[in-house]
This record gives structure tokens, C-alpha cells and sequence, in this order.
């Protein structure tokens, strides 16, 4: 399977309260990184990546309260968390559209568990996060390579709507009459073979 | 008093009012006139929107690729009826009628054929699409058919700004029923378009409650790009002083909201001082609501822009820039005239992405120089620069249709040392698209019709936003099939024999079998 070479540039701000936050990395569950994350960090990672890739952003070590330790003062005005500002593959952000859809899945711990209601739990247990990461727990983003062609459908292509055909940019990455087309000529004149490709 | 009305026809884009009849409305009215203004165009696309019909389908029909079907005539028709009735029973001395481009020539003939028999106004047509002649005999435009056919009293080629006081003082001369270009120097002069003659509220705006207009700041086009014919119409460049195109901009803001505009120029910054100028005035404006506007760029090489040009173009409003970029081949790009590289433009997507400046690259195939060590070059381009795409930089990209080689462009002139050739159709007219280079013999019809197939899927591959070009594909299938390229292993090209000075335009009027 052909692999890609995807430069991974993360920027992070790390909150402290008793500690620094801790971060770990994982590429298709390999870690490529594990530290705590200290004020502002920008982070340069090289992946070699498959055609689907998963990245997994972890939170983990931060205490509600297990051995009485809070990491977070009580009124919570303070706390220990870690916020992803941007997220760049071969130095193109993720943009706005794609930060707005990330999804923190909290890891409760056995006494957050006990200690909050369950409608707590549901409520917080998986939500749209935009890069802040104040429980335990983690942020997935699946992509594919071409990474290039992942971010750029990803973050740009929207269902076409009718307009003037002229103006129609929601148009844009609908490929399909394009193809239907080239295709129809294809049929028409038969190309030699000896391409310029 | 004398009574006007100012019309505009289909088709246009829904989206702003037509600049064109707004001048000539505001002109008509400074002679002392009552003017009306109509866009039919808007007119006819609320129409068919009430109607539940669908107005897009009938650009088949205005780019003359399809007749209408049976519904689409009866819609027509009755739009028509109306309209003609109603333009008749307001006795009007005067019907002025604006035809935008070739694509209004079916509605103007279908709306003057009706309109002629029940009026006694004095009719004029203006605009591109009256001047619209094709490369045998240039005199033969479509404003000239029309009042050959007695539809017409007076046709103006090129600008009527001088030409319609003219007409209206009952003079002749240059663009009066002719197509000889009368060019206006100062344009600061001008008037300019007063959009008070049509109803603001009525356009299919882009963006939604935002209002946009077009606006001018230029005319003719600073660069001689060998494939364009701009200087059929527009022989000079002249241009509006920097502060005078600002006046505009924050006149439109403050009389009616307006906060987006189309420059409608060959190049927003063919003249680099005006087009700075005018930036540092509208940077330094204080808007209540962000402003911007859009329009074609040149891009230059890269040693000759100043630092934080784009920068302070961003301050002015910049959104999109349609740039001509034309090819990934640096060879093929300077033998077309433009004298900027890949680097340069690298550069420019650069600053352009630093700032959040949209692009949307013009882009065509198969120029009468290029090889397929170009067109190689030219594939490589979309992989360069799919980063821009990426980060959205990049927004859209026309592909554009193979080298057309059009009456007035430099290119024309270069038929003979090119030996260039062209299959011709059923009347021994030559079609324009098909034509072969004994300079450049391996760039066959066949092959350019291969090598824009290429770049189209190259530009797939890469993921760029490709949009409207279907169309384009649907008309080179037809452009195949009308002239059986897919069934004649060679065709029979014909060469046009130039009979006279071939420095002027369009001298090119006899055939001669090769």
C-alpha cells in the first residue's frame, strides 16, 4: 500500500494548576508523542501514513478529586487543561469547519463516575469540543491521504444547492457530470495510447 | 419633455444590476429626458422563479447550442407579450435596449421581432453583443443584421457614452451603425452608474441582504495577451484615477448599503498607481459593515510589488481575484504576453493566502505554441499549487476552453507565420476553435481535445474546484459531433487568405482549399 509523508504541526496551550497537563499522541495507536504540555507549544510531528489514518488526542493525569487531590481550584475559575489551537497536515490548518467538528470523548474515572449524576455523565460525555480538552479523555480525527485531498473535501465540499449555474459554488468538488461527460467524449474519439503520463 | 426607456435583456447574471443602462439612464436623463429603466433580465428571472420554471435552463437556448423546447418558447412568449405590450402603451420616443454579449442576440431578436410592429419610438441597441461579428466580415455584426432586417432604427458599437448624445442630436460617426471604435479618454468624466433607475431589492444577491453592484474602473487592458481580442473593442487602455473609483465605491455604500463590487475590468490593477491609490483611500475609509469587492488581476513579477501590497489590498476589500494564470509552462505563458513565472506566482498565492485573499486562477489548454513537454509542465501545476486549494486560498478554478482564435486578438495576425489552418463549415465559414499550426504540427485537434480531457482529470485528481465546466464539456462534445471529428480519421483544413494589410483586424475574408 503506497504510504504518504504527512508533516504534522499542532499547536497547543497547556493551563496549569498543580501541574502541567499531559498529552499523548497516537498515530494508527502508536504514540509519536507523550509529554506534559508547557504554556505554548508548537509541535512538529512526521507521520508515515496509510491510506486511513486515525489520530488520537489524549488527555490523561488530571485528578477530580481521587486521594483528595483537585486539579482544578474549587471554584473552577483555574484549572489544569490542555486546548488544541490549530492543527496543520504539510502546514495547512484544519480551518474553523473542521475544528468546530471535533469531539471530546470523555474517560471518566470510577469516582467521577460515582460522584456525578447521570445526567451529568450523558450531557459531558462526548461534546463538541473546538480543541479544549479540561477532562480526561480524547479527541479523534480520522484522514485519509492524500492528505491534501482529505482537508480539502473535508473542509470545503457542501451538498449543491440549486442556484444559478453560473454562480453556483456549492458546485465546486461535485465532480460527477464532469466525469459522466469526459467519459461520453472518450467513447467518441479513442485516444492513442502513448499519453503524455 | 422626450420619453426614454432604458432596457436590458437576458442574459445576464441575476445577481447586480446592469451597469451599462444604469449610465446610459443617468446620461439620458442629464439631456433633459425622462428616463425609466427596465432590466428584463431581472425581470425575466423573477418571472420564470413565480412561474416555477426554470430560467438557468434556457442558457442552451442564448448560447445558441439548443432551440427552445415547447415549454420554454410558451414562457417566453408570454414574458414577452407582456412586456411589449406594456413598453408600447407608455409611448416612449425612445427604447434604448442594451444587448450584454452574443449570448442576448436570441432574446433581442425573439423581444424586437414582438416589440418593432407595435411601437413608434425610435429603437437603439448598445452594447458587446450589438458589435458581435465573426472573422470573415467584421462589419457584418449583429446590430447591423438587426437594422437590415428593419427591427432596429440605430445600432452603437463600443462606448456609448459619447455615442448615445450623438445619436440623440441626430449626428453620425464612429460606433453609429458602424463598428468603428470611438474611444472616450478621460473617463473621470464620465458619468457614472446611477442605480437609482432600478429596483435594488429585486436581485438574486450572492450573498444573501449583502447588495452588489459592478464597477469600472478601467477600459482596454494595459497587457497585448496574444489569445485576447480586447483591442478589437478597446484599442487603448485608459483607466479612472484611483480616487474617483473609491468616490464610486463609498457613493454606492452610503446611498443604498451597498457593500460588494464587481470590477468589470480586464485587470482591477492594470495601472498599478490607480489601483493603489484607490486602495489606500478605501483602507482609510471608515465602513460600518466590512466592504470588498472582486474583479481580474494581473499578476506581476514578483520583484516589482511593493511590500504589504497585499497587505493594504486586503485593508482596500480584496476578496477574489481572477487571475490569468493561464498555464503551469512559463514558455507557453510568456509566449501568450504575460511576463510573470511560476515562481512569481508561487509568491503571489503566497501573500494572497497570508492576507486571506481569495484567487480563482484562469486557466485554458492547447495554445498554438505549446508542447507536450508544456502540457507536462502545465499538469504539474495543479500538484504545485493544491496547498492553496487546501487552505482556501484558491476557491475556484476555470478551465477554460482550447485556444479560439478570435477576430482582433494578436493571435489573428500570427495565422500566416503560424500557418494556421481551419476546418470550415457548411457555408465555408471557418469555425474559429478548429484550427491546426503547420509550426506546431503534433498539436492536433485531436490532441488538444486529449490534452484538455488531461488537464480536466489532473485537476479532479488534485482536488481542485473545478465548477461550471461541465458545460464546457458538453460544448466541446458538440463542437465533435457537428464536425464528425470522431468518426474522420483527418479533416480538410482550409486556409484563410489575408487581402489586404494584415496589421488591421480581421482582414482574413477569402477561403482557399489547401
Amino acid at each position: 500500500m503506497a504510504s504518504e509523508q504527512v508533516n504534522l504541526t499542532i499547536s497547543l496551550t497547556g493551563y496549569y494548576y498543580n501541574h502541567w497537563p499531559n498529552l499523548k499522541i497516537l498515530h494508527n495507536n502508536v504514540a509519536v508523542f507523550d509529554q506534559p504540555i508547557v504554556d505554548n507549544q508548537l509541535l512538529s510531528i512526521d507521520l508515515t501514513c496509510d491510506k486511513t489514518n486515525e489520530l488520537k488526542f489524549i488527555h490523561y493525569g488530571k485528578s477530580f478529586g481521587e486521594n483528595g487531590v483537585w486539579d482544578s481550584s474549587p471554584d473552577a475559575s483555574e484549572q489544569c487543561f490542555i486546548n488544541i489551537d490549530d492543527i496543520l497536515f504539510n502546514k495547512v490548518s484544519i480551518g474553523e469547519t473542521l475544528k468546530s467538528k471535533l469531539m471530546f470523548d470523555t474517560a471518566w474515572s470510577d469516582l467521577q463516575l460515582e460522584q456525578n449524576t447521570q445526567e451529568f455523565i450523558n450531557t459531558y460525555g462526548k461534546i463538541q469540543c473546538y480543541g479544549m480538552m479540561n477532562f480526561n479523555g480524547s479527541i479523534v480525527i480520522d484522514f485519509d491521504t492524500p492528505v491534501y485531498n482529505w482537508l480539502i473535501f473535508s473542509k470545503f465540499k457542501v451538498p449543491m444547492t440549486n442556484t444559478a449555474y453560473f454562480s453556483n459554488y456549492s458546485a465546486r468538488w461535485h465532480y460527477e457530470e464532469d466525469l459522466k461527460v469526459i467519459d461520453e467524449i472518450k467513447e467518441l474519439i479513442h485516444f492513442d495510447k502513448n499519453c503524455s503520463n | 419633455m422626450t420619453k426614454t426607456v432604458v432596457i436590458s435583456i437576458p442574459r445576464l447574471e441575476p445577481h447586480r444590476p446592469p451597469p451599462g443602462p444604469a449610465i446610459i439612464a443617468k446620461i439620458c436623463e442629464q439631456q433633459g429626458h425622462t428616463v425609466t429603466a427596465y432590466d428584463l433580465n431581472i425581470k425575466f428571472f423573477n418571472y420564470c422563479k413565480k412561474q416555477n420554471f426554470d430560467y438557468h435552463g434556457f442558457d442552451q437556448v442564448w448560447n445558441r447550442f439548443a432551440d427552445f423546447d415547447a415549454q420554454q418558447y410558451k414562457v417566453l412568449e408570454k414574458f414577452l407579450d407582456v412586456w411589449c405590450k406594456r413598453i408600447s402603451s407608455e409611448n416612449y420616443d425612445y427604447i434604448m435596449i442594451g444587448i450584454f454579449g452574443i449570448s442576448g442576440s436570441v432574446f433581442a431578436q425573439e423581444f424586437l421581432t414582438r416589440l418593432r410592429p407595435i411601437t413608434q419610438a425610435k429603437i437603439i441597441v448598445g452594447g458587446m453583443g450589438a458589435g458581435v461579428a465573426g472573422l470573415t466580415d467584421p462589419e457584418d455584426c449583429f446590430g447591423y443584421r438587426l437594422k437590415n432586417e428593419g427591427l432596429i432604427d440605430t445600432y452603437v458599437v463600443g462606448e456609448g457614452e459619447g455615442s448615445i448624445v450623438r445619436v440623440l442630436n441626430n449626428e453620425t460617426g464612429p460606433g453609429i451603425n458602424n463598428t468603428e471604435v470611438a474611444q472616450i479618454d478621460d473617463l473621470d468624466s464620465l458619468p457614472q452608474p446611477d442605480y437609482k433607475f432600478f429596483n435594488l431589492e429585486e436581485y438574486d444577491y450572492l450573498f444573501p441582504n449583502e447588495k452588489e453592484v459592478f464597477i469600472t474602473g478601467s477600459r482596454g487592458c494595459v497587457r497585448k495577451c496574444t489569445y485576447c481580442d480586447i483591442e478589437r473593442y478597446w484599442p487603448k487602455f485608459r483607466y479612472r484615477s484611483g480616487q474617483n473609483i473609491a468616490d464610486e465605491i463609498i457613493d454606492n455604500y452610503e446611498r443604498f448599503g451597498i457593500t460588494r463590487f464587481y470590477f468589470t475590468d480586464s485587470l482591477v490593477n492594470g495601472s498599478f498607481k490607480a489601483f493603489n491609490d484607490m486602495c489606500e483611500k478605501l483602507s482609510r475609509y471608515k465602513f460600518d459593515h466590512p466592504l470588498s469587492w472582486s474583479g481580474q488581476f494581473i499578476f506581476r513579477d514578483k520583484k516589482s510589488i511593493p511590500k504589504n501590497h497585499f497587505e493594504l489590498m486586503k485593508a482596500a476589500g480584496a476578496d477574489i481575484l481572477f487571475v490569468g494564470i493561464e498555464t503551469g509552462s512559463d514558455r507557453v505563458r510568456f509566449d501568450m504576453g504575460k511576463k510573470f513565472t511560476n515562481e512569481d506566482i508561487d509568491f503571489q498565492f503566497e501573500e494572497c493566502s497570508k492576507y486571506g485573499i481569495h484567487v480563482i486562477p484562469l486557466m485554458f489548454t492547447g495554445y498554438i505554441t505549446e508542447t507536450i513537454e508544456d502540457h507536462r509542465e502545465n499538469l504539474q501545476a495543479f500538484q504545485r499549487w493544491q496547498r492553496y486549494v487546501a487552505d482556501g486560498t484558491i476557491v475556484g478554478v476555470e478551465l477554460g476552453t482550447s485556444l479560439i482564435i478570435l477576430p482582433g486578438a494578436p493571435v489573428e495576425r500570427m495565422i500566416d507565420s503560424h500557418g494556421l489552418t481551419f476546418v470550415v463549415d457548411d457555408n465555408m465559414e471557418p469555425d474559429l476553435k478548429l484550427w491546426w499550426s503547420e509550426a506546431n504540427p503534433t498539436l492536433t485537434i485531436k490532441e488538444r481535445i486529449r490534452r484538455k480531457l488531461e488537464v480536466h482529470e489532473t485537476a479532479i485528481k488534485y482536488a481542485w474546484p473545478v465548477w461550471r465546466q461541465a458545460s464546457r464539456l458538453r460544448e466541446l462534445k458538440e463542437l465533435i459531433l457537428k464536425h464528425d471529428l470522431h468518426q474522420k480519421e483527418t479533416q480538410k483544413f482550409y486556409k484563410l487568405i489575408p487581402t489586404e494589410n494584415q496589421t488591421k483586424i480581421a482582414t482574413f475574408s477569402k477561403l482557399g482549399e489547401l
